[in-house]
């Protein structure tokens, strides 16, 4: 933690630079990616387009937006992603809390099996079968609840809520409050940093969901937009009927698979300084706790 | 008649039997497998609800068949897991060989044998018996293998500019190829830079996937095997005469400079764009790499690059008799089965049966006469290819499960011609005429081979690994024989044995 | 005795809202994990997925024997493990490093700006990013050789020789996810008292000391979960990024456990061999883990449970 009070160093110019440097090197395959997205399908195939579009066309964008089959999988995706990421951080809450209590009684061993599950699975088959018995299939469910708890995020947040001064939550209990009340109002309204980075790696993981789409999810109306990704990126299935016949070359098959990642991509990217804003706010507005 | 037949049959199953399944009353409920092949357009409704899946409907629920359409992607992941838990449908199928196989022989599969006489005799009269074969394990018939119509796989082309610059004629055979190659290096006609320059480009056909590249050049290696389809069936290439002889003109090659140095490692992409930049002579690859769109129509993209470039498609394999001969696709793409707790096996062939009546199939691939397409001399005439697509060439593909419909060479090459926008000078043409002259196919096996399955891997992984090396590594003896050591050590003497007895039990297929 | 368990009684009694809450974490546990465990059995037969557990035969240990008996598998080992450690030496400090050099720029917008951007490469498939590492490496045709030859170098062929291969492997691995990992350890340094700096500063702490005694000890939670979740990680590589950045030529290195169940059981429909080569991994990583966890509680006093 910096201060104003610090004098600036050597070490502050070094710092910049190797930071600069470091984003920089991070966003080159951005900026290529969405050079492609831009650039004709022949430069593509010659390699000639590194960060900046080369034979520049929009059709690949096009494309990709008049696409019926994402937009859908566009809407459904953003669907499940703030669906699901509301239950999991709630129920990973419900779990953190009281398993941060040190003096819960059972306490080491639910946490042993809840670790034993990160190791042993029984696997693809046996849990396909629980989803379906549960007549989850095709539906958003099999897409949420099969993953409710990421038991690392439940380690990092009950990691978090123990460092909160137990004294808050006693002088609270004292004052004849419940325990979902203390979770609510005390506990969690200083917690915004771990809730924002497990917002965020719930809800990117819903974004990417992929595997378990393919797996659970029949119709294609309800593919995520990663699973179309795929489809088009190592299936070679397209949009649009014309890429069936090869009757031409002007659609930019190449471009076209670019954009589609910027297409997926960009909502995240968006959606991220949002919740930036919170996990880095904590520090520098001063101290929440006593 | 035969569809009288089949109906009056299907209606007999239906009066008898009582169908756990709803549908209406005295129907089958047939549900069937449907795979996104394209978008279907906004107006058109869904995969599984459309104009075209409703005619299907609509026609077989006239003979008794209520069909209803699953929808499926691709993946073999969830194929098994489908199979695994009873939630495949009636009719489903798989692209892979080997999960068909053992779908059959862990007893997953209805033997459909026992219907064809009677509620599918299309599909004896139009896949043929010979065809059906590829459905038999241990001569029961757990598929039916749907119909590819083009199987050609491997063609090679040079570039005829670079030959003309040099006065060289098209070379007919590996010693004219290997002077052509040298030529490209040595005289350079299309004044490449040095370390651009690739006399051999090379490939894999798989994009993506370099790590489990395998051994892909089969048509060069059968040209210095003798042509011997008891061999091909009762031994491995590795212990072949000949073998070692082709891998080493391989090594030679390469520690020439004539191969593309990089092409263990090089993704597909980087490969395409040294073709497409005119840095490359000569290359091996499939039939209309150079052509097909989802590759990016190379070949036109290269006359862009550079102007007067052209590959033209040649011989110059032959074997030791002197005959041109290409390693072929099976002539098929899907198995298409129905799992053992499906109740409507009958009706499943029904469906099947109905799809290889000509005037369904002829629907089913050109769509409707005076809608999709006209007919002028027996011949369906496209108008607008656009309207085509939008209106039914979306779910054709998707529908015509059992492939393409054998309406014989002249309406296949006239359709053929219709939808080809692109003029190659014939070359394309000329590609896949060669890559199917004297074509012959990889043998089948029709019983569990378990040395293949339990070894197989393994052997894969050394071959891999090694011939790479034998053709890179100098010494190329001693590689060629640690391949063989290793080969031997991890059971290829029994996988040997295994097709060996296989070929005198049963033949050569 | 009988006090301890009264108490215990009486603990849990007080406690009983607090296993009401649980109740939901339970029962997601109990019906999504412990439910369907009983398929780790798959190992122990000659998997039938038509007849399902109950109806294929019980082999014993035979695919572990089989397992033992390949020396290929013992080479997947060495490499999984190989790479692992390495990346535990690498990859693991990498993003704690960045995420304290973030904490100690002074300028926000710059601040803000390098996080939204380090976090990028995430969300790139290794297919994409493997396309453009070989592509960028070529010998011939890529920039890095480009580069190194202008300076009157030779091309290096990184992809090839198997320590620059593992190299490669390593550094994209830690330019892929290297600022998707900051994130925790910049929530964990968001949560640190400002009190304890100030205070530090009054009694005229510089600002390696702080890093030292406030910075580093504040948020040591946080690195020892990722630390012990890591070891307990040691037998697992996922298939991705090993299979497409690797080739036939740096084989003996690149191969590891995922990409040969990939091609031993899943290419083959072995589904019993890949159980029990999943099985050994589960039960490997987890006495890691468990070591490393009863290491950490008896040096520091803290770990993961």
């Amino acid at each position: 933690m910096a201060t104003r009070r610090d004098p600036i160093t050597w070490f502050d110019a070094l710092n910049v630079v190797l930071l600069t440097m470091v984003a920089a090197a991070c966003l080159i395959p951005m900026i290529h990616v969405t050079a492609l997205s831009f650039s004709s399908e022949g430069a593509i195939l010659s390699g000639r387009v590194s960060l900046f579009p080369v034979g520049l066309q929009l059709q690949g964008y096009r494309t990709v937006f008049e696409s019926a089959a994402m937009m859908r999988a566009l809407v459904f995706t953003v669907y499940l992603t703030i669906v699901g990421t509301s239950v999991n951080v709630m129920i990973t809450a419900l779990g953190a809390y009281p398993l941060a209590k040190p003096d819960l009684v059972g306490r080491r061993v639910i946490w042993l099996l809840i670790l034993f599950t990160m190791f042993f699975s029984g696997g693809l088959i046996p849990t396909f079968i629980v989803v379906r018995a549960l007549g989850l299939l095709d539906t958003v469910w099999a897409l949420i609840l099969p993953g409710t708890i990421a038991t690392f995020n439940l380690i990092l947040m009950k990691t978090y809520f123990s460092g909160i001064p137990t004294s808050l939550a006693e002088s609270a209990r004292m004052d004849g409050a419940s325990e979902i009340g203390i979770l609510m109002r005390i506990i969690l309204p200083l917690s915004t940093p771990i809730i924002a980075t497990l917002t965020l790696f719930y809800g990117v993981g819903h974004w990417n969901q992929f595997f378990q789409a393919l797996i659970y999810i029949q119709d294609p109306d309800k593919y995520t937009l990663q699973l179309r990704l795929q489809q088009l990126i190592t299936d070679g299935i397209g949009f649009g009927p014309t890429v069936v016949f090869g009757r031409s070359d002007d659609i930019p098959v190449e471009s076209v698979k670019a954009g589609a990642i910027m297409f997926a991509t960009a909502p995240v990217l968006i959606a991220f300084p949002f919740l930036q804003k919170h996990f880095v706010k904590g520090a520098l507005i001063g101290s929440l706790k006593e | 008649m035969a569809r009288v037949f089949a109906t009056i049959g299907l209606l007999a199953l239906c009066t008898v039997t009582v169908f756990a399944g709803g549908g209406s009353e005295g129907h089958a409920r047939l549900r069937v497998m449907i795979v996104e092949r394209a978008e279907v357009p906004r107006d058109q409704g869904r995969l599984t609800d459309n104009p075209w899946t409703e005619f299907v409907q609509n026609e077989m629920a006239k003979l008794g068949v209520d069909v209803q359409y699953v929808p499926k992607g691709g993946s073999m992941v969830s194929h098994t897991v489908m199979m695994a838990t009873n939630t495949a449908p009636d009719l489903a199928f798989t692209h892979g060989r080997l999960l068909f196989m053992k779908f059959a022989a862990d007893g997953g599969l209805h033997d459909l044998g026992q219907y064809l006489p009677e509620y599918g005799p299309n599909i004896r009269t139009v896949l043929g018996e010979d065809h059906l074969r590829l459905g038999q394990i241990d001569g029961v018939q757990f598929a039916i293998p749907s119909r590819r119509e083009i199987d050609a796989r491997y063609t090679s082309f040079i570039r005829k500019d670079w030959l003309d610059a040099l006065g060289l004629g098209i070379p007919t055979n590996r010693d004219e190829l290997t002077a052509a190659l040298r030529a490209f290096k040595d005289r350079n006609p299309g004044n490449v830079p040095a370390a651009e320059l690739r006399p051999w480009g090379w490939f894999t056909d798989d994009p993506g996937t370099v790590f489990d590249s395998d051994f892909k050049l089969f048509d060069p290696m059968y040209s210095f095997l003798d042509h011997d389809p008891a061999a091909n069936m009762g031994s491995l290439w590795p212990v072949r005469d000949g073998f070692r002889d082709f891998m080493r003109w391989l090594h030679g090659l390469y520690q020439e400079g004539l191969i593309e140095r990089e092409f263990a490692t090089d993704s597909f992409d980087i490969k395409t764009r040294h073709v497409v930049n005119g840095r490359v002579g000569f290359i091996h690859v499939p039939w209309d790499y150079l052509y097909a769109q989802n590759s990016g129509s190379v070949a036109l993209n290269l006359a862009r690059n550079v102007p007067g470039a052209e590959f033209v498609p040649v011989d110059v394999f032959p074997g030791p008799d002197g005959v041109y001969r290409n390693l072929r696709y099976l002539p098929t793409r899907f198995y298409l089965f129905s799992p053992r707790r499906s109740r409507v096996p009958e009706a499943a062939v029904a469906y099947m049966n109905w799809m290889l009546e000509r005037e369904n199939a002829w629907t089913l691939a050109f769509g409707r006469t005076g809608e999709q397409h006209t007919i002028r001399d027996g011949l369906p005439v496209f108008g607008d290819l656009q309207r085509y697509a939008d209106t039914f060439g979306y779910i054709s593909e998707s529908l015509r499960i059992l492939g393409d419909y054998p309406f014989g060479p002249t309406i296949t090459t006239a359709v053929r011609e219709q939808f080809r926008v692109n003029d190659f000078s014939g070359n394309d043409s000329r590609a896949l005429a060669m890559a199917l002259e004297h074509s012959f196919q990889e043998p089948v096996f029709q019983s569990r081979m378990n040395a293949m399955s339990r070894q197989g891997p393994g052997l894969i992984r050394i071959a891999e690994r090694y011939w790479v090396r034998m053709i890179t590594e100098p010494d190329f003896d001693a590689e060629f024989d640690e391949f063989i050591r290793r080969m031997n050590d991890r059971g290829m003497p029994t996988i040997i044995d295994e097709r060996r007895a296989y070929l005198e039990q049963f033949g050569v297929n | 005795m009988l006090t301890l368990t009264e108490s215990r009684w009486r603990r849990m009694i007080r406690d009983r809202h607090l296993y009401l809450l649980l109740l939901p974490v339970f029962a997601y546990y109990i019906v999504f994990h412990f439910v369907p465990m009983y398929g780790v059995l798959m190992a122990f037969t000659d998997f039938n997925i038509f007849a399902g557990l109950r109806g294929s035969a019980w082999v014993g240990l035979e695919n572990f024997q089989m397992m033992f008996r390949n020396d290929d598998f013992f080479i997947v080992l060495r490499n999984t493990v190989l790479l692992n450690v390495i990346s535990l030496l690498v990859a693991f400090p990498a993003p704690l490093i960045l995420a304290l050099l973030l904490n100690e720029v002074r300028n926000r917008r710059l601040k803000r700006t390098v996080q939204a951007i380090v976090y990028l490469p995430h969300f790139l498939s290794w297919v994409v990013v493997s396309g453009l590492i070989i592509s960028v490496l070529s010998p011939s045709s890529g920039i890095v050789n480009a580069v190194i030859r202008s300076f009157g170098g030779e091309s290096v062929y990184f992809m090839t020789e198997p320590a620059w291969w593992i190299a490669i492997y390593q550094f994209s691995g830690v330019w892929k996810d290297v600022g998707w990992g900051t994130i925790i350890y910049l929530a964990a340094l968001s949560a640190l008292d400002p009190n304890l700096y100030d205070a530090a500063m009054i009694d005229g702490a510089s600002r390696w000391q702080r890093l030292k005694h406030v910075t580093i000890p504040g948020i040591t939670p946080t690195i020892l979960v990722v630390f012990l979740l890591s070891v307990g990680n040691v037998m697992t590589i996922s298939f991705d990024r090993p299979f497409l950045l690797g080739n036939p030529m740096v084989l003996e290195v690149a191969d590891v456990i995922s990409t040969y169940v990939y091609r031993v059981g899943l290419l083959n429909v072995d589904y019993s061999y890949a159980a029990a080569v999943g099985l050994f991994q589960s039960v490997v990583n987890f006495v890691f883990l468990l070591t490393a966890n009863w290491l950490s509680n008896r040096i520091k006093g803290q770990g993961l449970f």
